[in-house]
């Protein structure tokens, strides 16, 4: 029996908090350098940049922290609508290599849809995590997603 | 208020329509309510066709404003279930938006459509339709019901919402709800925000408002891994 790769675990963990709208449990899971890309993202969407710093140097109010994990939680879970997230697995884990950092690329997919017969491998991308190990845990750095083309 | 007359039909295509063609055609009063003994060509919320059934369409005219429709659906529910076990022969548990279930079996539906005026309701259907074809719907019983409990949806919704409370299958319970166009959300239902909508509160606090329309289905589903955690490893 095979010992997944603890990166895999954590992806599973972010997962998780994600579908089950988990906010807090999804910060706790982010990298720094995820923290800080998903405060400026929501700088970019219209947060006060005072609050935003407030986030950064973690001194916000419970209320503003919950309202804007919140906010993140729904991005994360829009990123990922291309599929069902109920349905994502953890296909495989890739090493990267890094001079300084442990890194590692988690593969997602979700079973295909297409009947039995048709053999075109296991399930259907679903996009892929990025995780950084930080002293002895691994923390989510960034989410790509397969998303979909809107018009 | 007077509540108006009760038109009887063995057989129709639809009780929305036909409450809806005597609400604009003929004014229907408050409280009128048109029956369909065999209801060939139902329609339940999103559109899902039905036939078969029995229903009972109440012409409501409710003082609401149009985004206080999702009130309208808890007091169909609440109306729905208090007919009791003597119409079920069993207690009617409510689970929002629109399913009455007997012994954790769908028994009925509520449906509710409304036309709107300059920033409120005119006018609305609030249909009941029974699945089981032994049962007959309660339709005097259901229309009194329905109008006392629209008179609470601007009056004291927060007494509906603590009637609707004892008779919903979700409180307290951990659900998947299936999100339309797409996407889905999790959580515990923990009530109704104040327009109706309902309340669902994660492990970790975070609160999300679900509005009628924007809920293709909803699902029991067990504990979450991470909830399971946090019960596990206190921190």
């Amino acid at each position: 029996m095979s010992i997944a790769h603890p990166s895999i675990l954590a992806a599973q963990r972010f997962l998780d908090a994600v579908l089950w709208g988990e906010h807090l449990e999804v910060w706790v899971l982010l990298s720094p350098a995820a923290r800080g890309a998903a405060l400026s993202v929501a700088e970019r969407n219209g947060l006060d940049p005072v609050a935003a710093a407030r986030g950064r140097s973690e001194t916000w109010s419970d209320a503003e922290k919950g309202a804007l994990l919140a906010d993140l939680v729904r991005g994360l879970r829009a990123d990922l609508d291309a599929v069902d997230i109920s349905c994502i697995t953890v296909d495989s884990v890739e090493i990267l290599e890094h001079p300084t950092e442990s890194r590692t690329v988690v593969t997602l997919s979700v079973p295909s849809l297409l009947p039995s017969t048709v053999t075109l491998g296991e399930g259907w991308a679903a996009g892929s995590i990025e995780l950084v190990r930080i002293g002895p845990s691994w923390f989510v750095d960034r989410l790509r997603s397969r998303r979909i083309q809107r018009p | 208020m007077s509540v108006g007359e009760v038109r009887r039909l063995a057989v129709g295509l639809s009780a929305e329509a036909v409450a809806g063609a005597w609400a604009r055609r003929e004014h229907a009063l408050h409280g009128s309510v048109a029956v369909l003994d065999v209801e060939i060509a139902g329609r339940l919320r999103n559109g899902v066709p039905t036939s078969g059934s029995s229903a009972v369409a109440v012409i409501v005219r409710p003082a609401l404003a149009i985004a206080d429709e999702d009130r309208l659906w808890v007091a169909a529910l609440v109306a729905a279930c208090g007919t009791g076990t003597t119409v079920w022969g069993s207690r009617p548990l409510a689970v929002w938006p629109d399913r009455i279930e007997i012994d954790g079996s769908p028994a009925a539906f509520v449906n509710v459509t409304s036309e709107f005026e300059s920033g409120r309701i005119g006018v609305a259907i609030v249909t009941l339709r029974v699945l089981d074809a032994s049962i007959t719907a309660p339709f005097e019983l259901f229309r009194d019901l329905v109008v006392h409990s629209v008179g609470l949806v601007s009056a004291a919704f927060s007494e509906l919402t603590h009637t609707f409370i004892d008779h919903s299958a979700l409180h307290g319970r951990r659900v998947r709800a299936v999100l339309l166009p797409r996407g889905e959300t999790r959580g515990t239902v923990t009530g109704l925000g104040s327009d109706g909508c309902l309340r669902l509160e994660t492990a970790t606090g975070m609160v999300e408002l679900l509005s009628v329309s924007s809920v293709r289905r909803i699902d029991l589903v067990p504990p979450s891994p991470a909830a399971s955690r946090h019960q596990a490893e206190p921190r």
